[in-house]
């Protein structure tokens, strides 16, 4: 294994003197911003309206096209 | 139109991930504040026992800091992605308080959260207090941006729906600011905050007294705490009665879903302190009234009604024929015929358009509609009574609940005989869940008492929706509740060891179960 080098020495020296909290709360911010990209990458990473904004023709269509045959109104389901 | 299954999924998801969010919020919010008055008095006094309280109780601070930060992002990220027609609507307004309470929130509170903890050797006494006070003031300014964003969902002013773009825009910065609804809404949150961080410093120093462990430490704790904790308690239920106000000025429909009030009774209205709503029947089964509180709280007068649901449905009838005049203008102006006739027609009905959009759900052709259509989208203008009913009571009770805790706390403080009262410890120990209760079941109140709108009376929730795949939102529901709830079990984890621990973590040598302590300390 290589040597390590002085900054990196100074960094373990620094993580093994840190209180047992700071270093719990370390591995648990870790964990949460892996999980939470996680989420957002199988889930949320290219959502319909980006920036808050949909084309106008589908906001007319959602709004103001009348409900087509195939697509019955829950009055009538 | 998305199917009811994803609209329902997308509301499940929102409401579940809003719910986990509030379990860390209220006691970040309050907790930061009682740092400050623990530190003040350490800078007051000099005595190290208040810097060692500012120091312990700001561990479980930043425990719960760490575990809550970013929680609310996933909101963020389901707007675009669920409510993709909500986000477009209402993006030029809602987007302005979210970015700023961002900026707030990255910037000013985490930069001060991590000064509090790194800067007790690198900053004067003073130094460090101003330091404390901003991570209180960065808390509480970001949540007053959410809650100013919130609020207009609950009351939208300061806006207008433009047919060109199909948008609500901004028209006042002021009267989105400055919405009553917003200051009522904040100050009870806060306060409510307050109380959840007052009730866990007490039920935990009530621990430690119970045991005989950290004795000074802990009296010191709960006598902060229930001074604090009575002002808040207080707070809450007079800033309540404000809130209750403010709604019975904008929000009609919670307010009479909230007393179960099917009729207009003559004023002052009786409160409804309890009962078995019967939305069928629309009447209240077995109800016990007390007269003329209702009036008094929801129109503070003696002569003014407040307004019963069958009114309010005779109401929500015309404007829905209002609505569906809107409704047509508005695809005439889309279609291209801009006539001035046209849209004279619509600014004089537009106020109403909300009320026609409620018929998409029930006629495939809005201006088409029958009386059996506009009837069913009448009925649909009111909530479920019976759960916000019930929430908005078992709200209250856990509030009277608390105020007689601290009343209690106080008084027994006052007297120095804390210690002797076992059963008091035991209640304080207790009841330490009840805040938490009582905020969830308040958010509970607020936001579904809000359908079938997600901003009222403007745009309903079943046309706010993506069309999404249920199957991806099953799989992003389990992903949430799978995250938060392992995020829940390692905060309960971490605050009990560091509970468990007591100031003995801080390694001053002055405590139960360090070497040297005092038997008693």
């Amino acid at each position: 294994m290589a040597a390590l080098t002085f900054r990196q020495r100074r960094w373990r020296s620094a993580w093994s003197r840190s209180s047992p909290l700071a270093r719990e709360i370390t591995w648990v911010l870790i964990l949460k911003f892996l999980l939470l990209w996680m989420i957002w990458w199988a889930f949320f990473s290219d959502p319909p309206a980006r920036h808050m904004q949909l084309e106008l023709s589908q906001v007319e269509h959602r709004l103001l096209i009348p409900a087509s045959p195939a697509e019955p109104a829950h009055a009538e389901r | 139109m998305p199917s009811a299954d994803v609209v329902e999924l997308s509301r499940l998801q929102f409401g579940l991930t809003a719910l986990y969010h509030f379990l860390f919020v209220p006691l970040t919010l309050g907790l930061s504040w009682l740092l400050v008055i623990m530190e003040s008095v350490y800078v007051m006094t000099g005595k190290p026992v208040y810097k060692d309280m500012t120091q312990f109780w700001g561990k479980l601070f930043g425990i719960n800091f760490a575990m809550g930060v970013t929680t609310g992002i996933t909101l963020e990220f389901q707007f675009g992605t669920n409510w993709a027609y909500y986000s477009h609507y209402v993006g030029d307004i809602f987007g302005t308080p979210l970015a700023i309470e961002g900026l707030v929130a990255f910037f000013l509170e985490s930069t001060f959260v991590g000064l509090f903890f790194f800067g007790w050797e690198r900053l004067s006494k003073v130094g460090h207090l101003a330091v404390t006070f901003l991570v209180a003031f960065g808390s509480s300014l970001s949540a007053l941006w959410i809650l100013i964003a919130n609020a207009w969902m609950q009351n939208p002013v300061g806006a207008e729906f433009n047919p060109d773009t199909m948008r609500m825009e901004l028209t006042s910065v002021s009267e989105l600011i400055f919405n009553p609804v917003a200051q009522v809404k904040f100050v009870h949150t806060a306060a409510a905050g307050y109380v959840t961080a007052a009730s866990f410093v007490l039920g935990v120093s009530s621990w430690y007294l119970l045991r005989r462990k950290n004795v000074g430490f802990a009296l010191r704790s709960f006598a902060i705490a229930a001074g604090f904790g009575l002002a808040s308690t207080l707070s809450v239920i007079v800033l309540g009665d404000e809130s209750g106000y403010a709604t019975g000025e904008s929000q009609k429909v919670k307010l009479a879903v909230i007393e179960a009030e099917w009729e207009t009774q003559k004023p002052p209205a009786s409160f409804t302190v309890f009962g078995f709503p019967n939305q069928e029947a629309e009447r209240t089964d077995y109800a016990i009234r007390i007269p003329y509180l209702m009036g008094i709280i929801a129109t503070r007068s003696f002569d003014q009604p407040v307004m019963g649901i069958k009114d309010l449905k005779a109401d929500h009838q015309k404007r829905i024929e209002n609505g569906m005049i809107a409704y047509g203008a508005l695809q005439e102006l889309r279609s291209g015929e801009q006539s001035q006739k046209t849209r004279e027609l619509f600014e004089n009905q537009k106020r109403d358009l909300g009320y026609g959009l409620l018929l998409k759900k029930f006629a495939p052709r809005v201006v088409d509609a029958t009386p059996a259509q506009i009837h069913q989208a009448v009925e649909e203008s009111i909530p479920r009574v019976a759960p916000i009913f019930w929430s908005f009571r078992i709200m209250v009770g856990c509030g009277l609940t608390l105020l007689l805790l601290f009343v209690l706390a106080f008084y027994y403080c006052a007297r120095r005989s804390v210690i002797e009262r076992v059963w008091l410890l035991r209640f304080a120990l207790w009841t330490m869940p009840l805040p938490w209760i009582a905020a969830e079941l308040g958010w509970i109140v607020a936001e579904y008492g809000r359908q079938p709108w997600t901003i009222s009376e403007i745009l309903p929730t079943h046309l706010s929706a993506s069309s999404l795949d249920p199957a991806q939102v099953y799989f992003s529901l389990a992903g949430f509740f799978t995250f938060y709830t392992v995020l829940l079990i390692i905060e309960v984890w971490l605050m009990l060891k560091y509970i468990k621990l007591g100031p003995a973590s801080l390694g001053t040598g002055r405590y139960h179960g360090e070497s040297g302590a005092p038997a008693k300390a």
